[in-house]
């Protein structure tokens, strides 16, 4: 992107101050686009399929009269929050409930500069990519601390104190699980770190060797706390705490809050497939004829989503598979289970990388087809439970 | 906690969430069991619905025995039949209305029926705005329809069930806003009327002239003209002909009367008014002008013949009946001394076979066929 920025102002004769402002403005047009063109549309759009997908799990059909099959539901949904009265409680910290929805907008769309989409199609390729990420989703917490002090509601509250705790407790498995790739990797840059790892799945670095392996499990369960997705939702608990530190809001400030948890998926997803599922490489493309080809950036992208994708749907099956966590079992979970195993895939990895080349290989292609044995009694299994049930398969999913 | 079970711990989450990820992976896989019930079904809806379902009412009047056995196990009135007689087709019903929203589907009502003709079909589709449009009229208003005379050993004849409801019932429902709106335009000008001086008259004239006589069947006719579509449900009157019969043989009392809506004041005059005219009151103070020299001059119609010559058979088994013959015996004893050659008679009549019935009613539901043929005899 500096090179086009660059180009162009050369070509229309800019001095230093203009090609600044260029940029600038190049910059605005980028964040837009990834903005208002995919995160929030995405954050909208999975709201639906989500509910659709629930709504198979539980035997269901789930939202279909908005639009042809539901589809445009999510946009009724947030028509209608966005109409509603914009409460904010009288006897709350005004100011701060005000405030407190931006931080997790903030940390939301930032994290964005960072996520590359492909090759070429990425907003900034920082040299500490990964750290700023992990950095600027953070602010979330600090959004949510803010608004369950702010509500001045005791379930707001509490919501909150569980999502300081949480967030607390699952960042130090995330860092030092994601520190796995990053060492294989040496770097911190999420294009080098794809870079670094090849288009074949047995050249990814899940299965780089048996201590990635694990350290991707530590990482995406981490990631789900993170995101407070179930079956970590304590923050929110609809059983326990009607809403959590949402309990107040409504209107837009409900929407924003709802656009960040549901976008956040798409930035779960990513970080999984960028560490250590080879984001968007081409299996059989090099770095360098991809560069250079237009047709191959856009065919990355789909790599990139349809990897991506699949995460997404993953997180949604595990919503509608797990019931939540108490919490005392979730922190259990992050201190005795999570952090313990995190410390030993990174030992493990650091010792891992001193062996020789050839043996690399090898565990690679072990651990590639240990992956295929599970993905294979994964399905088995799924069979017998048809089978068990005598159940006739139906792929309609349109009905 | 020991290592082993630390380690035991760890496999069993992972074993168990994979375990889980593959039972609900496998319902992705299925059909939902969701019915969309308007828009899409896979089979008919009426296969949906079981046999015993107790659905909207529906009667084949062509089997229709005229009992009235189902008006009277009703216990909402939601079953109302009007039975007349014609000199040609004999013994006839002018009317069986169904009001369907009123009705709660208990079924005594079809259980009381001796042919089964009126019967719960699967239909309940049945939504509408307006609770008036959901009046089943099965006799369209000036048909007459026979009664059915049955037979031993013959089964009376019968349409599908559900096909009057969908193909003749249905299709009219909406013809129930014209007497609904009928009904209103009674009540407007009733209060049209009492801020019209013209048009009282002429209302007072209409009265001296069709009940000035005197006569109970007359008074009856203009005060059920005059009620209309007003509701005095809540002091026991379901039809406006019990209400009308009450007031005019003077078993209720005009004050006693808690009309309801719009125009309801004036009801009650309307009805003072005509029940004065008829036993030859005063009305001066109520309209507060002179109208009693006005109604002077108008002669009001001799009371007709009120039976049929030919002797009734089996006489038409109206509502409250014991009560309701008494009552009439009596007026009809006091201010009528010219046709009771006959009357006395049917009402005795009457009387016998009202207390004769009681007795033979409950083997009645068990054996249809043998109750009717001895109606018959």
């Amino acid at each position: 992107m500096e090179q086009m920025v660059l180009k162009l102002a050369e070509k229309w004769g800019l001095g230093p101050i203009g090609t600044q402002y260029l940029a600038i403005l190049f910059m605005l047009i980028v964040a837009l686009v990834v903005a208002a063109g995919f995160a929030t549309i995405f954050a909208g759009a999975v709201t639906w399929v989500e509910r659709r997908v629930a709504g198979r799990i539980q035997s269901r059909i789930g939202p279909n009269r908005v639009g042809p099959q539901g589809i445009l539901q999510w946009l009724a949904d947030g028509l209608k929050t966005f109409f509603k009265e914009d409460f904010i409680p009288p006897e709350g910290d005004q100011l701060l409930f005000k405030l407190s929805v931006y931080f997790p907008v903030i940390g939301f769309f930032a994290v964005f500069a960072v996520l590359p989409f492909s090759q070429k199609l990425v907003a900034a390729d920082l040299n500490v990519g990964i750290f700023y990420a992990f950095s600027v989703t953070s602010f979330t917490v600090i959004g949510i601390v803010f608004a369950g002090w702010a509500s001045n509601n005791k379930w707001s509250l509490l919501g909150g104190i569980r999502s300081v705790a949480q967030i607390i407790s699952y960042e130090v498995p995330i860092a030092l699980s994601a520190l796995v790739p990053i060492m294989i990797a040496g770097s911190l840059s999420t294009q080098s770190i794809i870079g670094a790892q090849g288009g074949w799945p047995w050249q990814w670095f899940v299965f780089h060797n048996p201590f990635a392996f694990v350290a991707f499990f530590v990482f995406f369960i981490s990631n789900l706390a993170e995101g407070n997705r179930i079956p970590f939702d304590l923050p929110e608990g609809e059983s326990e705490l009607v809403s959590g530190y949402s309990t107040e809001y409504s209107g837009f400030r409900y929407l924003l809050f709802y656009l960040v948890e549901w976008g956040n998926l798409y930035v779960m997803a990513a970080l999984s497939t960028l560490l250590f599922f080879g984001g968007w490489r081409i299996p059989g493309v090099s770095l360098e004829t991809m560069a250079n080809s237009w047709f191959l950036q856009l065919f990355g992208l789909v790599i990139f989503w349809i990897k991506a994708f699949t995460f997404v749907f993953i997180i949604i099956q595990i919503r509608w598979t797990l019931p939540r966590v108490r919490i005392d079992q979730f922190m259990n979970m992050a201190w005795k289970y999570m952090i313990p195993f995190a410390f030993v895939t990174f030992l493990g990895t650091g010792i891992w990388l001193m062996f020789p080349h050839w043996f690399e290989t090898l565990t690679q292609w072990v651990l590639f087809l240990i992956g295929l044995g599970i993905l294979g009694i994964f399905f088995w299994r799924v069979k017998y439970t048809l089978d068990y049930i005598r159940a006739k398969v139906d792929l309609k999913f349109f009905i | 906690m020991g290592v082993k079970d630390y380690f035991f711990n760890v496999k069993n989450t992972a074993v168990t969430i994979f375990e889980g990820m593959t039972v609900t992976f496998s319902h992705l896989l299925r059909r939902p069991i969701t019915v969309q019930y308007p828009d899409k079904t896979p089979e008919p809806i009426e296969n949906y619905i079981e046999d015993r379902f107790r659905g909207i009412l529906e009667v084949d009047l062509q089997s229709c025995i005229g009992c009235l056995l189902c008006m009277k196990a009703c216990p909402l009135n939601c079953i109302y039949i009007e039975v007349d007689r014609d000199p040609e087709l004999g013994r006839v019903m002018t009317q069986f209305d169904i009001d369907e929203a009123k009705c709660m589907y208990c079924g005594l009502c079809t259980e009381a029926c001796p042919t089964q003709t009126l019967r719960h079909t699967k239909e309940f589709e049945l939504s509408t705005d307006d609770p008036d449009e959901m009046v089943l009229r099965f006799i369209e208003p000036g048909e007459k329809v026979p009664f059915y005379k049955p037979q031993k050993g013959v089964e009376p004849p019968r349409r599908p069930l559900g096909e009057i409801l969908r193909k003749e019932i249905f299709p009219q429902l909406k013809k129930n806003r014209e007497y609904r709106d009928k009904g209103r335009e009674i009540i407007r000008q009733r209060v049209e009327r009492w801020e019209d001086r013209e048009k009282l008259i002429e209302f007072a004239k209409h009265i001296r002239k069709k009940a000035g006589s005197g006569d109970v069947k007359a008074l009856t006719e203009v005060l059920i003209e005059i009620i209309g579509d007003a509701d005095f449900s809540h002091q026991g009157y379901n039809f406006p002909k019990e209400l009308a019969t009450a007031l005019a043989t003077g078993k209720e009392r005009v004050e006693m009367l808690d009309p309801m809506g719009w125009g309801s004041k004036y009801l009650k005059k309307d009805i003072k008014l005509a029940l004065r005219i008829a036993k030859g009151q005063s009305v001066n103070d109520l309209v507060g002008f002179d109208l009693d020299s006005i109604l002077k001059e108008i002669e009001p119609e001799p009371p007709k013949p009120a039976t049929p010559k030919r002797p009734a058979a089996r006489p038409a088994p109206k509502k409250p009946a014991p009560k309701k013959s008494e009552s009439a015996k009596k007026t009809a004893e006091e201010k009528k001394p010219e046709p009771t050659e006959e009357k006395p008679e049917a009402n005795a009549k009457k009387t016998k076979s009202v207390e004769e019935k009681p007795t033979p009613k409950k083997p009645e539901a068990e054996k249809p066929e043998e109750e009717t043929g001895e109606e018959k005899k």
